[in-house]
């Protein structure tokens, strides 16, 4: 890509010239290494200031030239090329490289570095990279950089991305979350905490897993995690680093212990303005639904069902009606129009350049009535008053209506609705299903309770609205060529405003809604003082000193309310009984100084160090002052003589990084001291007049910081004429004091606690290789590749905590890698009984389940079956372009990580008085001896098995979350996008006033291959908790999407 | 270029400046909370701490409540898992229910060690009212580890003082120390004597009784410790100390017994406070908690009617009892059997004080103590006796010496008039373990008689915490 850069002194110089005949010319600009035609290089006649941008095939055509004017053509990267008029009809001009100007600039915390001095591990992607792909920019990354596995949790608009970075390196929620920076200020990022909107009745993402009820073990909570990162238009954005090891991320601190994303938005450039419109067009499907039993066979399945089972475990002849067949997959799915429209414009003066943007996506999701809006407007102006200072600002405003919320308890509720049920009644209201033996005007399933219609609960009003201004305020002093002083003010000021309404039914006689309020606004100060100082040819060095100042205040406020007069009635001030459920307001601030030094030594030696301190008001008083160093080193081997003859190796760069980041053990906001609080139940309890003070929180002055020491080796090698670019890095993360919590002794009056308890391992490889495959005038083909690989393992464990108290069934094994399924060995059916068997710790194989015995060891009878992270993962990205059309297409993968299917498990759940609809799959049950099946006989000896005696229900050992029968290999290859385009750049467009139309047509996972039986390998039931994934609980699949769109360059 | 200077210079200044002056920035209290270390120092938030620790008391209270009544033979009770498995003798060591009365009653324990360390460290208030908070946490203490004793020590209410107890934990909690947080068992005999020493530490420190009823028996002061001490050592089998305490409380001339058995227990239809009576000696006064069923009541459920009573000991109680006539009403069980369930907590939302202690105890604790002191048939023991049983029974003309037979007739009269006063208070399944009767299964294994040792004390303590014999 090149730019304009216009020296807008000429403009004085117009005046002068003398009249002249004026010719129109054309042209071509190429390059002269390559023969490549050059798209974008600035054409311009000196004299006039008019010109143009050469088009994809490097062509040119300038009107009204004179002789003797002089036309230069410029371009980032090659050196100006200057022709005096002689009256030519045709030009051609080949442009040199220029080495100098080649050098890529990456964005490095505080400051920026040239890409060859760099000595550290950065990702790069850039505006190109991300452009029209996805609505919201993360989603638009899977696959396009080493080292980062980003998973996209669910179909849901607006819903939540788990992003991490080389691995996990916490046991904790929210601490595998990189810092996400946006020019230079750490905004809000992805976590349950800040995003969570939770709205008592309908429910999306969250979760608990755990509980005695063995079948019951998954639970919806009324919760949606929004994703922080969705408000941002992706077309804004010029480039995104991802700083990858010690020596990037130190310079961050205990921020950045996670990794960092630095996110930098587009500029202007001076010159013509430059307007972009683009809009398009897009229908959304999910990429599959389950297979469930229509009426007909839901009546048979529970008619023989209950019929088979003994009396005392509650069986009979039941009846289930057939007189109703619904497909309430049907109901709730329809085909999501999506429209997106967007218009910057960007230029200016030497002086004064800006870049303004608006944007709208109005998205629909598959769900009926599950809307999402986005609008937002960025303004991006730098003002330069004089060579010696700049001023400048970057805003974004955003409005996000998220009308979604309720999509996927919609689907999950849908998904179990049994088939038999109407969705209204023959009046025209909606139906909701009532136990047997109240209402019969509600009733139809003899078993099965209180039900809700999830075809009313998408059409109930919700929704969470984000108003979020991110912006900051710069100035920068340039007092000498070597010295820059820059200070800045940034903001992100993130509220939310969710609101949820359950209508009015049998159960619920008025209805029932709940109203939040977060505030979340936070403020950036950054002085950086940077040097850049050449002391003779052979030394250069670059220091970057500087303090930083954030603080943010967090509040919310929740109220609930039951009972409306009328449906129509939206205040929660008019309902009968009322209740505050949140008020909060909590505060943190953190102080930090940073130092950061890179010397090179004749082109080749490279050193670096960083240092930085943390004060964090939410570390203990006694350790609020952490300091973070780091170290690192690189060789460019090919500026060394011997190694000049390697004619096909332009560059080779060996680096090393050494560094240490921690994480506090306080998650909470005022450290580790112990805390009271006035109970609050139902206005307060009091003991005998008194009201009573209760523990918040234990106070933990033992707990140690939690240390990530990380040592990275690596090379970048560009060859073959610079056609091929490798990347590839080693690294090894050693964690010390693992925080988590878990059990203490009941004796010392409290259950749990975090701990540090102990120690564990990561590393991996990455590599990334670019291929400018073919290079030609017409065609070209650019591919690059990457792929990634961490491994974890826990080293000591200080104590028996085996099961932490907050990792669902996932249990941490010295030894053994990190969320690891530790799980109960389903052997399958005997064909001979129907009944389910299971393998014992023992190697014994019979039919009683492990998981009813009482177990001196709770481990004994489980086994390591996976961990729900991948072995290795990664993406394959194309860009392939013929004259004017082109073609993208970018496959992802992730290979080696387990899945628990939990729908599947739900699905083939039926001795719950729910009696929800089944997978089909349960047809194949067990029938006559000799049947080879999967599925045990209906009535077997484990969901009637009760050491308790008939009176406790039917645990349903075959369908639990312990037993590794629903665990399943989640290895995929997706084709994420397709997409192919055409430009055009004809006269009839000049005619129109536009340089470029492109039309263009892309398709969204277009196919999957996996082996995952269930619907979707890549969503997580809890949102971006990277820790607890791995589990597919109804959860909604992502949308298979086809979008046609336009975009104009003026 | 002078002037640049000039600018470079003031402003690396005002950085300085700021590098050096935003410590305090980092010093954010907490809005909404109190920190630990400015609750004990002041006297009102000490007090909210200490009637907090009461209230986690009651909360352990709840958790034993029914049971120590559903577990002997004087009821019977609609299925429940529960209630079966331990009167089975099925209970495994990871029950939940039992893991609940094991941390409830340490969570009341610890929050009492924290004000006994912290109000000594930290207060600044009145050296008098420190002094009594402390004292009161003794007090939450000692009851906390008599109940754990009588729930899990191996044999504590039948003088097997050797036999492993519960752990007692007197530190004030800082953080887990796996190293020093790690205890095995103490033996019967030292938490007996903790229990003691608790509450002679606490009496010098208390005041005698309160004014109102509702005081007097809502916080403790001396005459409660003596009340409980004379359980405790009745408990131990050391009716010597059980017959003095009895006698000192009972010398209290504020305790008197209620006549009408409907202001012990009134109907409390709306759930509205209802003060405390001259019998009672502790009670939780949960009917002024505030809050409703969910939050603050006494999670006492007799009124759906899944336990009554067991129909020979209904018939054990004269027709005109007024424990029966007015505490008393009928119900169908799941067998669809006319049954007898109680009254005495009558509201729907359980919103009844719950009772600990009355008088009726101590004076039958008494009773008992010294006719086995003497061996012999004592008239001051069947006087205190003939006031607990004229007034349920106030037309009859009560018990003469020459009504028993020996000593032992004496004292099974005693025992019997006991349970017929202090059914559904909670305390009768530690009157039958501690004088051999049987509980609700005749046939459960003398080892079984208390709770397994909650399994993950066992497994977090790498086993230093040994399970009760009769869970090995």
């Amino acid at each position: 890509m090149c730019f304009l850069l216009i020296p807008m002194l000429a403009l004085a110089q117009e005046k002068a010239m003398t009249l002249q005949p004026a010719k129109t010319v054309k042209g071509i600009v190429i390059e002269e290494s390559t023969g490549e035609p050059i798209i974008g290089a600035n054409v311009y006649v000196k004299e006039s200031m008019r010109g143009e941008v050469t088009n994809m095939e490097g062509n040119f055509t300038l009107l009204d030239v004179k002789e003797g004017q002089t036309v230069i053509v410029s371009c980032i990267g090659c050196k100006d090329w200057t022709l005096i008029y002689e009256g030519q009809d045709f030009v051609k001009v080949n442009l040199v490289e220029d080495m100098m100007e080649l050098s890529e600039v990456v964005a490095v915390g505080y400051g920026v570095q040239e890409r060859r001095d760099l000595t550290g591990a950065v990702g790069k992607v850039s505006a190109q990279d991300i452009s029209g792909v996805a609505a919201s920019f993360d989603n638009a990354m899977v696959g396009k950089v080493a080292g980062v596995n980003i998973n996209l949790s669910s179909g849901a608009p607006g819903s939540a991305t788990a992003i991490t970075i080389r691995g996990l390196t916490s046991l904790q929620d929210d601490a595998n979350n990189p810092l996400i920076v946006i020019d230079g200020v750490p905004v809000y990022g992805t976590g349950k905490k800040v995003n969570s909107v939770n709205f008592g009745n309908g429910s999306v993402a969250g979760g608990t897993i755990g509980g005695n009820s063995v079948s019951a073990g998954f639970n919806q909570e009324p919760e949606f995690e929004r994703n922080p990162l969705s408000s941002l238009n992706p077309e804004d954005i010029e480039s995104i680093e991802i700083l990858k090891d010690a020596f990037a991320t130190a310079i961050y601190g205990s921020r950045g212990a996670a990794g960092v994303i630095l996110v930098t938005t587009k500029k202007g450039q001076a010159g013509k303005p430059q307007i972009r419109v683009g809009y398009s067009t897009s229908l959304s499907r999910p990429i599959g639904t389950p297979d469930l039993l229509s009426g007909d066979e839901y009546s048979d399945i529970y008619t023989k069902y209950y019929k088979d089972l003994p009396p005392v475990n509650g069986g009979g002849e039941y009846h289930f009606p057939t007189d109703h067949q619904t497909d309430w997959m049907d109901e709730v799915i329809r085909t999501g129009i999506t429209n997106e429209f967007h218009a910057s414009v960007s230029g200016g003066t030497e002086e004064t350049k800006y870049y303004i943007s608006i944007n709208q996506l109005d998205q629909q999701g598959y769900i009926i009535n599950q809307d999402y809006k986005r609008t937002s407007a960025r303004t991006n102006i730098d003002f330069n008053p004089a060579k010696w200072i700049t001023f400048g600002t970057n805003t974004n405003f955003s409005v996000v209506n998220n009308e979604a919320l309720n999509s996927q308890a919609v689907y999950r509720e849908a998904v179990l609705m049994p088939s038999n049920i109407p969705v209204y009644k023959s009046n025209g209201d909606y139906f909701y299903h009532t136990a047997a033996q109240t209402n019969p005007e509600w009733n139809i399933n003899p078993v099965g309770g209180n039900k809700d219609n999830p075809v009313a609960l998408a059409n109930n009003e919700n929704y969470a609205k984000d108003t979020r201004v991110i912006g900051n305020l710069y100035a920068e002093l340039k007092p000498y060529s070597w010295l820059r002083l820059k200070s800045e003010v940034g903001i992100d000021l993130y509220n939310t405003r969710a609101y949820n309404r359950q209508l009015s039914k049998p159960t619920l006689v008025g209805g029932s809604a709940s109203e939040s309020t977060n505030q979340n606004l936070k403020y950036v100060v950054n002085n950086v003082l940077s040097v850049n100082k050449a002391i003779n040819d052979a030394n250069l060095l670059n220091v970057t000193l500087g303090q930083s100042f954030e603080t943010s205040t967090e509040s919310r406020m929740g109220i609930s309310g039951q009972g409306f007069y009328d449906d129509d009635v939206k205040s929660i001030s008019a309902a009968k009984t009322q209740r505050v459920t949140a008020s909060t307001n909590e505060k943190w601030a953190v102080l930090s100084y940073f130092a950061r030094v890179n010397y090179r030594f004749k082109d080749r030696y490279l050193l670096g160090a960083t240092y930085r301190v943390d004060g964090s008001s939410r570390f203990n008083a006694n350790e609020r002052y952490m300091g973070f160093p780091s170290f690192s080193a690189g060789w460019i081997m090919t500026e060394e003589e011997f190694m000049k003859s390697v004619s096909w190796l332009n560059e080779l760069k060996l680096r090393s990084s050494y560094g240490l980041t921690g994480l506090d053990g306080a998650l909470g906001y005022y450290g580790n001291q112990g805390q009271w609080t006035i109970n609050g139940n139902n206005g307060g309890l009091s003991y005998n007049g008194v009201p009573i003070l209760e523990v918040k929180q234990i106070p933990n002055p033992n707990l140690k910081w939690e240390t990530t020491q990380s040592f990275d080796i690596g090379f970048d090698a560009s060859m073959f004429n610079n056609r091929i670019d490798v990347t590839f890095d080693y690294f090894y993360k050693r964690i010390n004091n693992l925080l988590s919590n878990d059990y203490v002794p009941l004796y010392t009056g409290y259950s749990t606690q975090q701990q540090n308890i102990g120690d564990m391992q990561n590393q991996g490889i990455e590599v990334s290789l670019n291929a400018r495959i073919i290079k030609r005038k017409d065609w070209s083909w650019t591919s690059s590749f990457n792929l990634s690989r961490s491994k974890d393992k826990i080293l000591s464990l200080t104590e028996a905590g085996f099961q932490m108290a907050e990792t669902g069934y996932k249990v941490v094994v010295e030894g053994e890698g990190l969320n690891l399924f530790y799980m109960y060995d389903w052997v399958g059916v005997d064909p001979m009984t129907g009944d389910p068997l299971w393998r014992w710790g023992d190697g014994t194989v019979n039919n009683v389940p492990p998981q009813a015995e009482s177990d001196k060891s709770q481990l004994a009878n489980r086994y390591n079956a996976g961990s729900s992270l991948p072995d290795f993962y990664g993406g394959w990205n194309n860009e392939v372009r013929f004259k004017n059309l082109d073609i993208r297409f970018s496959f992802s993968f992730s290979v080696g990580q387990k899945m628990f299917n939990g729908s599947q498990a739900t699905l083939m759940t039926y001795h719950l008085k729910d009696a929800y609809n089944l997978s089909s799959d349960i047809l194949d049950y067990w029938k006559i001896p000799g049947h080879e099946t999967d599925i045990p006989k209906l009535v077997n000896n484990t969901n009637t098995y009760n050491p308790y005696g008939p009176s406790a229900g039917l645990p349903g050992y075959d369908v639990s979350r312990m037993n590794d029968r629903f665990l399943e290999d989640a290895s995929y290859l997706r084709l994420r996008n397709v997409a192919i385009g055409y430009t055009f750049s004809q006269g009839w467009v000049k005619k129109l006033y536009m340089s470029r139309i492109r039309l263009y047509a892309q398709a969204d996972n277009l196919f999957t291959l996996t082996n995952y039986s269930g619907i979707d390998p890549e969503v997580n039931a809890f949102g971006s908790s990277a820790t607890l994934g791995g589990y597919d609980e109804l959860t909604l699949p992502q949308a298979m999407s086809l979008k046609f769109g336009v975009d104009i360059t003026f | 270029m002078k002037q640049l200077k000039h600018i470079t210079g003031t402003l690396l200044a005002a950085v300085g400046i700021f590098f050096g002056g935003c410590n305090n920035l980092l010093d954010i209290p907490p809005e909404g909370n109190i920190v630990e270390d400015d609750v004990f120092s002041k006297a009102s938030s000490a007090e909210g701490a200490v009637a907090g620790t009461y209230h986690l008391l009651l909360e352990a209270a709840k958790t034993t409540y029914e049971l120590a009544d559903a577990t002997t033979p004087m009821i019977g009770y609609n299925p429940s898992n529960f209630f079966d498995a331990v009167n089975n003798g099925s209970l495994v060591s990871n029950d939940g229910s039992v893991e609940n009365i094991w941390e409830a009653y340490y969570a009341a324990i610890n929050q009492a060690n924290l004000l006994i360390f912290k109000i000594k460290d930290l207060g600044t208030y009145e050296e008098d009212q420190m002094a009594k908070h402390i004292a009161e946490a003794k007090f939450i203490r000692a009851f906390g580890y008599l109940n754990l004793l009588a729930w899990f020590g191996d044999g504590a209410l039948i003088q097997q003082m050797d036999k492993p107890g519960v752990v007692l934990y007197l530190d004030h909690y800082d953080g887990y120390d796996p190293v020093k947080d790690k205890r095995p068992r103490d033996s019967n005999g030292v938490v007996y004597a903790q229990i003691i020493k608790d509450l002679e530490e606490a009496m010098p420190d208390l005041p005698e009784t309160a004014n109102s009823a509702t005081d007097r028996a809502s916080r403790a002061n001396v005459a409660m410790c003596e009340a409980l001490l004379s359980r405790v050592y009745l408990y131990m089998h050391d009716y010597e100390n059980a017959a003095d305490y009895s006698q000192k409380l009972l010398a209290h001339t504020e305790y008197k017994l209620v006549s009408d058995f409907l202001r012990i227990f009134p109907p409390n239809e709306n759930g509205g406070v209802i003060t405390l009576t001259e019998e009672h000696v502790f009670a939780f006064p949960v009917s002024s908690n505030g809050g409703n069923w969910q939050f603050g009541g006494n999670g006492i459920y007799y009124h759906f009617g899944n336990q009554w009573f067991d129909e020979d000991f209904l018939n054990s109680f004269n027709d005109t009892d007024k424990r029966i006539t007015e505490l008393t009403r009928e119900a169908i069980n799941n067998d669809k059997e006319m049954v007898s369930i109680t009254n005495k907590f009558p509201n729907t939302d359980s919103r009844d004080n719950l009772p600990v202690i009355r008088l009726p105890e101590i004076m039958l604790i008494r009773a008992e103590s010294i006719v086995r002191n003497s061996e012999k048939i004592e008239q001051d023991a069947i006087d205190l006796l003939n006031e607990v049983y004229l007034r349920a029974n106030p037309g009859e003309t009560g018990y003469k010496a020459a009504d028993f037979t020996s000593a032992e007739a004496l004292i099974n009269t005693i025992l019997d008039e006991k349970s017929k006063e202090l059914i559904w208070e909670g305390v009768l399944r530690f009157e039958q373990m501690r004088t051999g009767r049987s509980l609700y299964n005749p046939d459960l294994a003398e080892n079984k008689k208390v709770l397994p040792i909650p399994q993950r004390e066992i497994d977090i303590t790498d086993g230093l915490i040994e399970q009760n014999e009769g869970y090995k």
